[in-house]
């Protein structure tokens, strides 16, 4: 069962969608981000507050509806998600995955997959990243390299359960 | 003939997802599809579809699916698209179509009981004052050829949120065993 745990919206402001104190009580998280940015940008995704940049190795395949493009990092100190849409009226959707964000005994994958079209342009991308730290998930933020993104953006955080407990 | 999902009570389901309407066609064949007055009380849509295009086709048995917001039948689709045919990395692109050109639905003539399967998400539907991303993926094999699909989308409508989604399956519509499921995803204080 999916349980909305807690929401951000931004109010023009906003660079950085930060959940913190997030409950131990579910078995996986999941975070449905719609952001838009009216420049260049890329949207990052850090845990328990660690920049590091020897902790978030991570890899994408991406196309730009002309060409298809594979990137990769093990020196970055948060993990890419995607690149934004630089648009003001088009904004970008993805979905980002953590499993088994409380177990001690794993180091964490985040896995992603969205994109955005501008009629003319645009990208669609899926990425994958190690959080080499095998410390439970109490804090996600995700950061937007351009800045403050526009109004109206949003992240909502879920937790998935197989259990009957109930969220926020 | 379009079929008004009843409106979910958030009191009277569980969790997140909520389903809000289905569609086989009690098992038989249909063409498109139309969902009507759909509830503006979630924060998401998620369209699951599992589906096979009634015209035989010729291979690789990729025929497509389209998607059509509130009735608009103007060029205001468009999407990028990557996706993996087995033996290529191909992304491309279309724009101001009359529809989405979504994702492939896979043709009767790829051999008995093959299905496509695609699952959208469109985030923020019920904004009216910024265009409609929405986000694809499908999968579809075909035992020699086959397609892992993913799609970002557009509907430059900033005027409305999303009140119906029609559902148009390739050439000969969808056959038997075809089936669409429209689900709400709901966020804090829904």
């Amino acid at each position: 069962m999916m349980i909305p745990i807690a929401t951000i919206t931004a109010n023009g402001s906003t660079s950085a969608f930060d959940f913190q104190n997030i409950p131990q009580t579910f078995t996986h998280l999941q975070l449905r981000c719609f952001v838009g940015i009216n420049t260049g940008s890329v949207f990052f995704c850090a845990i328990n507050n660690v920049y590091n940049n020897t902790k978030y190795p991570w890899h994408r395949l991406y196309g730009d509806g002309a060409s298809t493009a594979s990137g990769s990092s093990t020196t970055d100190n948060q993990m890419l998600i995607s690149d934004l849409a630089n648009s003001a009226t088009t904004f970008g959707s993805f979905i980002i995955d953590i499993l088994d964000y409380t177990n001690t005994n794993k180091n964490r994958v985040i896995k992603s997959i969205g994109g955005f079209d501008k009629n003319g342009s645009g990208q669609v991308s899926t990425s994958s990243g190690l959080y080499i730290d095998t410390t439970a998930v109490s804090r996600i933020t995700l950061n937007s390299s351009g800045g403050n993104v526009l109004a109206g953006s949003r992240v909502d955080l879920y937790g998935i359960t197989t259990s009957s407990v109930t969220g926020a | 003939m379009p079929i008004t999902p009843a409106a979910a009570s958030a009191g009277s389901v569980k969790g997140a997802v909520v389903p809000i309407a289905y569609y086989n066609n009690a098992g038989s064949a249909f063409g498109n599809y139309t969902f009507s007055n759909i509830p503006q009380t979630f924060q998401d849509l998620m369209v699951v579809i599992y589906g096979r295009d009634a015209s035989t086709g010729t291979s690789p048995w990729m025929s497509q699916l389209n998607y059509r917001f509130n009735g608009d039948a103007g060029t205001n689709y468009s999407q990028t698209r990557l996706y993996g045919s087995g033996s290529s990395a191909v992304s491309d692109r279309v724009t101001s179509q009359t529809s989405t050109n979504t994702d492939p639905l896979v043709f009767s003539g790829a051999g008995a009981n093959i299905f496509s399967t695609t699952v959208t998400h469109i985030l923020n539907y019920t904004n009216a004052s910024i265009y409609k991303t929405f986000i694809s993926r499908t999968s579809a094999d075909a035992n020699g050829t086959g397609w892992a699909v993913i799609t970002a989308g557009l509907w430059r409508n900033a005027s409305s949120g999303i009140t119906s989604l029609s559902v148009y399956g390739g050439v000969g519509g969808f056959t038997a065993g075809s089936s669409i499921e429209l689900f709400g995803i709901r966020s804090i204080g829904q």
